[in-house]
């Protein structure tokens, strides 16, 4: 039953409309050998392996005031140097659907 | 002249302290088969009859006929059995696991990753691995080359330091380690050979006077290793991007999340000191030449 309520709250958070902000007890790693970063999550102990891009995005949402999906696209296709097209699109809002069921991020109830 | 009684005389009554590394451990037990196992590999660690310690494991034979038939194990670590009964033959071992547990839960004080560590020159090379990637036979090669044996269990981090704290105990070998470990040394000692739960013939081996010794000096991390033991493959020794290898050690640590964001940034300090590597193997000769030439370097 847990697993349905979160199931239905992470499609719901993906509202194209809802804003985002982040988790606070997260730290992030990264070294010169890679672009990837190592992400911890205090709170349940888990450690994730993420693309920059990744880390790219959670940037935006914590810089400045919560973002919308919406937001996120333009502001992220322009930090990467990229096109905001349908590609990008898709890969933005799966990575946001993962961040939030990392605990990464959070959306703030409308 | 007579010589002075064993401590291990008391085990059976108010118990020992084993002095291992940073530990104090309080040992008790009415088993022989924990007498036989401390006496042989236990021989040049400081030994007291006493009471009290860090951690308090007792392994006590179940009563009435269980003494007699199909005997028994009972392990009591801290007042609370975190295993089921073991069969009596597999006692010493026991004494050995429960430590593991102690070391794994029950020592907020240090990251504790699963892992074999060696020291050369004050650096140390770590071994990280699930169990079975034959992390305990290069180490044991290793330390029959020269290394010393620093532990076959744990890298124990002190997050204020950054440093490796020495927990040098008999290491553990299984199936076919035993006799390529065995056929390298005529002088190691070995504890008795049994068959775990799972059904894997195990032996332990004495660690040498020297690391025993030397139990108080602690290392610098320098090397992170990423074993494992792959049938008829040549060696493959190559650099790993560091956030890989940072999360292959988490995954190993038993208790980093314990120690929250410290814990992690701890093992995630000691990732970025190191230089880090995945290593294949099946030929144990090879490895230890490429290990010694990357260590060397």
């Amino acid at each position: 039953m847990q697993g349905l309520d979160g199931r239905f709250r992470v499609l719901e958070s993906l509202s194209d409309e809802l804003r985002w902000r982040p988790a606070t007890d997260v730290v992030w790693t990264h070294y010169h050998d890679s672009d990837d970063w190592v992400v911890f999550h205090a709170q349940s102990g888990d450690v994730y392996l993420v693309t920059s891009a990744a880390h790219t995005l959670w940037t935006l949402i914590a810089d400045g005031s919560p973002p919308t999906l919406n937001q996120l696209i333009p502001a992220l296709a322009e930090a990467l140097k990229r096109t905001p097209d349908d590609e990008l699109a898709a890969a933005t809002r799966d990575t946001l659907g993962f961040m939030d069921r990392a605990g990464l991020v959070r959306p703030i109830p409308l | 002249m007579s010589s002075p009684p064993s401590p291990l005389a008391a085990l059976a009554t108010r118990g020992v302290q084993v002095s291992l590394g940073p530990f104090l451990v309080h040992v008790r037990s009415d088993l022989p088969g924990v007498h036989d196992y401390l006496h042989h590999l236990y021989a040049d660690f400081p030994v007291a009859a006493g009471e009290g310690g860090h951690f308090d494991i007792a392994v006590v034979a179940s009563p009435g006929l269980r003494r007699w038939i199909r005997p028994q194990a009972n392990v009591i670590v801290n007042g609370e059995r975190p295993f089921l009964p073991l069969p009596g033959n597999l006692a010493g071992a026991g004494f050995e696991w429960s430590l593991n547990w102690c070391v794994g839960n029950q020592a907020p004080r240090w990251v504790a990753v699963h892992a074999a560590v060696l020291e050369r020159d004050g650096r140390a090379l770590i071994l990280s691995a699930e169990s079975g990637a034959g992390k305990s036979t290069l180490c044991a090669a290793l330390v029959l080359k020269g290394w010393r044996l620093f532990s076959d269990e744990f890298a124990l981090i002190d997050p204020d330091s950054g440093r490796l704290t020495p927990l040098p105990r008999p290491i553990s070998l299984k199936n076919a380690s035993i006799e390529i470990i065995r056929g390298r040394s005529a002088d190691v000692v070995f504890g008795s050979e049994g068959v775990d739960i799972e059904g894997a013939r195990f032996v332990h081996m004495k660690p040498p006077l020297d690391s025993v010794r030397r139990a108080r000096e602690e290392a610098t991390p320098a090397w992170v290793v990423l074993p494992r033991w792959a049938a008829s493959r040549p060696t493959k020794l190559e650099p790993v991007a560091k956030a890989h290898a940072l999360l292959r050690m988490t995954d190993q640590s038993f208790n980093y999340n314990h120690l929250g964001a410290k814990g992690f940034e701890c093992v995630a300090e000691l990732v970025r000191r190191s230089e880090c590597c995945t290593l294949e193997y099946s030929d144990l000769d090879d490895v230890l030449t490429r290990l010694e030439s990357v260590t060397a370097s």
